[in-house]
């Protein structure tokens, strides 16, 4: 099954593929992009070392087991229970449970998944992986809760969605959790010229990784929302290839002493498209730091890249930092980046007032004003 | 019978703009005429407590002491001040806006919206006026509409206008205008309006002059 990944990744540029894949296998999180969580924020950070063990180290732990739960290609460990692999055989609605009692009723692994976990936990924390394939006969929108995860005893839980589909819609929300969460990974593949568009509604806490590769000529349009309860973490990575077109409308509200990072890393492509736009708001002590990597290299001509970041912060105990950094190494490029943080405008409030609109209320639609892209 | 009235008013930044006014602004339409930068704007901005400026004195209501309330109370007393530039406000449009100052129930949205398409078409905006944003992209001109139509639609006593009729074309001037003779007439209110044309509203009840740092009544 996991072999789909490569059979039909053929319009992807291959080698570029597989660079990407061995980089997400070895490296599922990067030790810097959550450097300031330690700093920050109190809050549990998961060992995620767990691609850092060598295969035969893993394989030694895990030898026992049956194949179909554990499959190395190519530095890509594959754990735990598998989704279908078309979307046709399954309602509209497909969820991703995280708890082994729900887990039992669609998959037909269900018992070796309790028997690894068991297995797992006492070595490094069970590892759920799920991979959706949407089908060109599949429906075009795909709609994806991510719940419980705290029930699991997982530290880490990666969704692969491959995207043959020309034109596919994905949904994905994280429910609303009060407590620690775990660490959920999403790898995103799409085939060339697919049009693809993604909302993501992070709500609660959550720590976040997407990862992205476009195959050429794709179209992605994703689209995040990030409500935490205390706090919220969010990498994006993007591969591009030749003439793929990407733009991600980032909206993060942070309130009640809230702390969000946003990352976001890309690998431009020769004719690529990247238009990342990004509103944030602070609230109530809150801290929010957003941080750009753009990397153009000498082959990637011809590409345009537009980084665009706009915070508000309503109170000054709050703060809002950044750094959007263009790494270019060739001439034929565009390129901007911008960087803003700016209070309430006091002309909208008062104009709002003279209309007969409470502090409160006015300050809620300069707010919504502001996230509107 | 309604007015604005001021006592031992003063308005100024660094220096004084206008000096110890004692005014009544009686019922109708009160022109206000003067100069560039004789405090026209500054004053009534003043009275709806808007801007950087300082004030000293009384503003009456008819007879209620507004000195000390806050812009938001002033709209509740039924003070309604037009921009002379609104500002932009992205991602709420122009009837979402209207209907988050009125409050308007889900019965109260279908019968204000038909009214409001209806408006827009005598002014003659475009037909999705009422979903753009407000005042993003728009004209001078469709913006003194926009204010224009916050005023039809809260009906306020206490009218302050900053040179409505600017950037306007000459038929929504006479337009506008006629509606305002109109709503002057029919309705127990004072209208305060900022102009420097003798010819959008002809025959004003009341002109007023601000010059020297003093109004004075012309008529």
């Amino acid at each position: 099954m996991f072999d789909l990944i490569h059979q039909n990744i053929v319009p992807l540029k291959k080698d570029k593929f597989h660079k990407h894949c061995n980089l997400l296998a070895k490296q599922p999180i990067d030790e810097k992009y959550y450097k300031h969580l330690d700093a920050n924020t109190n809050h549990l950070i998961y060992d995620m070392d767990i691609n850092n063990h060598s295969k035969e180290t893993i394989m030694d732990h895990y030898e026992s087991l049956d194949d179909r739960v554990l499959t190395c290609t190519d530095g890509f460990y594959y754990f735990g229970m598998t989704f279908p692999t078309s979307m046709s055989k399954q309602p509209s609605n497909l969820e991703l449970f995280s708890s082994y009692e729900h887990s039992r009723k669609i998959s037909q692994y269900s018992d070796i998944i309790k028997h690894r976990g068991t297995i797992a936990d006492t070595v490094m924390g069970l590892v759920f992986t799920g991979l959706i394939v949407c089908k060109k006969s599949d429906p075009e929108h795909l709609h994806i809760n991510v719940e419980n995860m705290t029930q699991t005893k997982s530290n880490f839980n990666h969704l692969i969605i491959h995207v043959q589909n020309p034109k596919q819609t994905i949904n994905i929300e994280y429910k609303r959790r009060e407590e620690e969460c775990k660490f959920v990974k999403i790898t995103l593949l799409i085939d060339a010229g697919c049009d693809v568009t993604v909302n993501e509604v992070i709500l609660g806490n959550s720590q976040v990784s997407f990862d992205v590769v476009c195959g050429e000529y794709a179209r992605l349009r994703h689209h995040i929302q990030q409500l935490p309860n205390s706090y919220s973490h969010y990498v994006s990575n993007v591969t591009m290839n030749t003439g793929s077109d990407v733009q991600i409308k980032h909206i993060s509200w942070a309130k009640r002493n809230n702390s969000i990072n946003l990352f976001n890393n890309v690998y431009h492509s020769h004719k690529g498209v990247y238009d990342f736009i990004s509103r944030t708001i602070a609230q109530d002590m809150s801290k929010i730091h957003v941080e750009g990597l753009i990397n153009v290299t000498k082959r990637d001509t011809h590409s345009s890249t537009e980084w665009n970041h706009k915070g508000l912060m309503l109170d000054e105990m709050s703060s809002i930092s950044g750094s959007p950094q263009l790494n270019i190494k060739t001439k034929e490029v565009t390129a901007t980046h911008g960087f803003a943080v700016s209070e309430p405008d006091k002309e909208i409030l008062n104009y709002l007032s003279s209309r007969g609109m409470s502090e409160h209320k006015a300050l809620q639609n300069v707010c919504v004003g502001h996230i509107s892209i | 019978m309604t007015m604005i009235k001021l006592k031992d008013y003063s308005v100024g930044f660094d220096t004084l703009l206008l000096n110890n006014l004692n005014v009544e602004f009686s019922k109708g339409i009160n022109i206000i005429k003067g100069k560039n930068g004789c405090g026209k704007t500054t004053l009534i901005k003043s009275l709806m407590n808007i801007g950087p400026q300082e004030t000293m004195g009384n503003v009456y209501l008819n007879d209620v002491d507004v000195s000390e309330l806050s812009t938001y109370e002033r709209n509740e007393k039924g003070l309604f001040l037009s921009y002379q530039t609104p500002p932009e406000l992205p991602g709420i449009s122009n009837f979402a806006l209207i209907k988050d100052i009125n409050n308007y129930t889900a019965q109260d949205i279908a019968k204000n919206l038909s009214k409001y398409k209806g408006m827009c078409k005598q002014l003659q905006l475009p037909e999705d006026w009422h979903s753009r944003f407000h005042n993003v992209g728009a004209s001078g001109g469709e913006r003194k509409k926009n204010e224009f139509l916050h005023f039809v639609f809260t009906n306020p006593s206490y009218i302050l206008f900053d040179e409505i009729d600017s950037g306007l074309d000459e038929y929504s001037r006479t337009f506008i205008g006629d509606y305002l003779k109109q709503f002057s007439k029919d309705n127990d209110c004072v209208m305060l309006i900022v102009t420097h044309s003798n010819e959008f509203i002809t025959e004003p009840d009341y002109v007023w002059e601000i010059k020297d740092h003093t109004i004075q009544c012309l008529t």
